[in-house]
């Protein structure tokens, strides 16, 4: 059976990113995909889909959708606060389960103060050609997705509509909250040593503040006090630019490299956000304040595969274990969320 | 010349290698012949500068000590058995159409040298091009060495939208914007060949160590 999904409100930044674009950074095409490639998983797990099937990154809210056919969706990350209208009636959608959808409803994302962006699955997936390998969108060289762009009021996709969810659900693990500073953690980038001692000993002194014109090129920063002296970059002869770089522009300003960068550039890069902070930086909101800590490139890795297990145990099945588990879990990890989870709960067990 | 070498973790999936920190043909051909090399080993991706890569890996496949072993080796064996290639050098023309609507800086250009605009494009269309390197945006070749006597420095200030297939100037370099974006070259031309089509099943039709030639058709 057949669904499509209109788009009523687009909202701040809607768009379509499945799996990574490898292969064709000589080509000066960058990887793409979903700001927190281990989050945005969740969703598509939750509905047995492949890790990296087509889904939406959601960036602040405001999206609405209608569903036209049955179909199923997840949402994972940041809670935006999303809304299920069936005619008259309103219900909160949970992120981490599997929710049906029905011929006529519609799902509102109000967003919220608490996250940034979340990513919303659809039942096998949505279905977009792949090109260059794959279905991500780059706006930036309207590549991917559909029409190579951010989603607009009145685009209509479809969904494969394929799989029937079992009952899984999402146990909070990967911590999404960002407290009022967040460090970053960072290894060395690519022109660490071209930098004074003195510029690197400011440079991970200073605490930054997110700039509203961050996209999915790059967070921008700024000092967060304007007594504190900014480092000045320089121009150097363009080299590449790894996934988190955080490279300082002439006027001072660091920019952390994002997924649909510019694969090289002429900028020193600092530092390069380690793989598991990205979760971390998915969620950073303008005006928010962050600041760097340098790890080594060992620790770097460990944490990597720290993210790897945890993601790993992420989804549990309801069945005659579950309680157990759900259980045990929670007391190990120490479950900030567990309110958010016993809603969970309830909600699949009326269901 | 000497060949210097560099080798550095850059994060916990990228590997920098730099040879050298110049805008040069043998530095380039070199960088050029490690990078096919290195597609031997089990890696994600390598991205291609003037004069130096980075290969992404997962670094949940290779210890770090083996890994840059493994890429050393093949380093060694590229460095010690490199000569210029230049049997299979591949030339693309590109049909340009200089000044006017489509090259709004070559009267600049031409001021700047104190020579005519006609000056210009002969000096610019006497000579091939070898593509340094692709990127910034997919498909953008950064193409040299152009000789002192057309060189010009970028835009103070960048334009907002520069023309897709408009051919520019930055310092030494010549590059070609695949797609309508925002620009600081200086424009002298534009061409109408696809620089980037993504859905044709060779995407690229200018690639790291081919080589441009410009011709000039009539605005």
């Amino acid at each position: 059976m057949t669904a499509n999904i209109e788009v009523l409100n687009a909202g701040f930044h809607s768009i379509i990113q499945g799996n990574q674009r490898i292969g064709f950074k000589s080509f000066g095409v960058p990887e793409s995909g979903p700001v927190d490639p281990f989050t945005s998983t969740l969703a598509n797990l939750l509905l047995e889909n492949k890790p990296f099937d087509p889904l939406l990154e959601i960036t602040q809210g405001s999206l609405e959708f209608m569903s036209h056919g049955d179909t199923y969706i997840a949402i994972s990350g940041a809670d935006l606060n999303a809304v299920l209208c069936r005619g008259e009636d309103f219900k909160k959608i949970s992120v981490g389960t599997s929710i049906e959808l029905r011929d006529g409803d519609r799902v509102k994302f109000n967003g919220s103060n608490n996250g940034f962006r979340c990513w919303c699955a659809f039942s096998g997936g949505i279905k977009v050609p792949s090109v260059l390998s794959s279905t991500s969108t780059l706006e930036t060289s309207n590549l991917g997705g559909i029409f190579g762009r951010r989603l607009l009021k009145g685009d209509v996709f479809e969904i494969i509509n394929n799989t029937q969810p079992g009952n899984k659900i999402l146990l909070p693990l990967l911590n999404l909250d960002n407290d009022r500073a967040v460090c970053l953690r960072v290894t060395r980038g690519s022109q660490y040593d071209e930098f004074s001692k003195d510029d690197i000993e400011v440079f991970f002194q200073n605490s930054y503040r997110v700039l509203s014109n961050s996209n999915r090129i790059g967070i921008r920063l700024s000092c967060s006090e304007k007594e504190t002296r900014p480092i000045k970059g320089f121009n150097i002869l363009s080299d590449p630019s790894p996934l988190g770089a955080v490279q300082i522009t002439t006027d001072g300003s660091p920019i952390i490299l994002l997924q649909d960068r510019g694969t090289v550039g002429g900028y020193p890069k600092i530092a390069t956000v380690i793989k598991a902070d990205l979760i971390k930086v998915a969620q950073l909101k303008p005006n928010q304040l962050i600041t760097f800590k340098l790890i080594s490139v060992e620790d770097a890795i460990k944490e990597y595969y720290n993210i790897l297990s945890l993601l790993a145990k992420s989804i549990i099945e309801i069945n005659t274990g579950f309680i157990k588990d759900y259980i045990e879990l929670s007391k190990k990890y120490n479950l900030a969320h567990f309110s958010l989870c016993t809603e969970n709960f309830n909600f699949l067990i009326k269901r | 010349m000497g060949i210097s070498s560099r080798f550095s973790f850059v994060s916990e999936g990228s590997l920098l290698i730099e040879i050298g920190n110049i805008l040069d043909y043998e530095v380039s051909d070199r960088v050029q012949s490690l990078s096919l090399a290195l597609k031997k080993l089990d890696i994600l991706d390598i991205t291609v500068s003037y004069g130096s890569l980075l290969i992404d890996f997962d670094p949940l496949k290779y210890n770090l000590d083996e890994f840059l072993l493994d890429v050393k080796n093949i380093f060694d064996v590229v460095m010690s058995t490199f000569s210029k290639r230049e049997e299979d050098t591949i030339i693309r023309d590109v049909f340009v159409k200089f000044g006017g609507q489509y090259g709004p800086d070559l009267k600049y250009v031409a001021g700047f040298h104190n020579i005519s605009e006609e000056e210009v494009i002969r000096e610019f269309t006497s000579k091939i091009y070898k593509v340094f390197m692709l990127g910034f945006t997919p498909g953008f070749a950064y193409m040299g060495i152009l000789s002192d006597r057309i060189a010009t420095p970028r835009l103070s200030t960048p334009r907002l939208s520069v023309e897709a297939g408009s051919v520019g100037i930055a310092g030494n370099q010549t590059g070609i914007y695949p797609t309508r974006s925002p620009g600081g070259w200086q424009i002298i031309g534009r061409t109408e060949q696809a620089m980037f089509s993504p859905e044709n099943e060779d995407p690229f039709f200018l690639k790291p160590s081919d080589y441009a030639r410009f011709i000039r058709v009539d605005s």
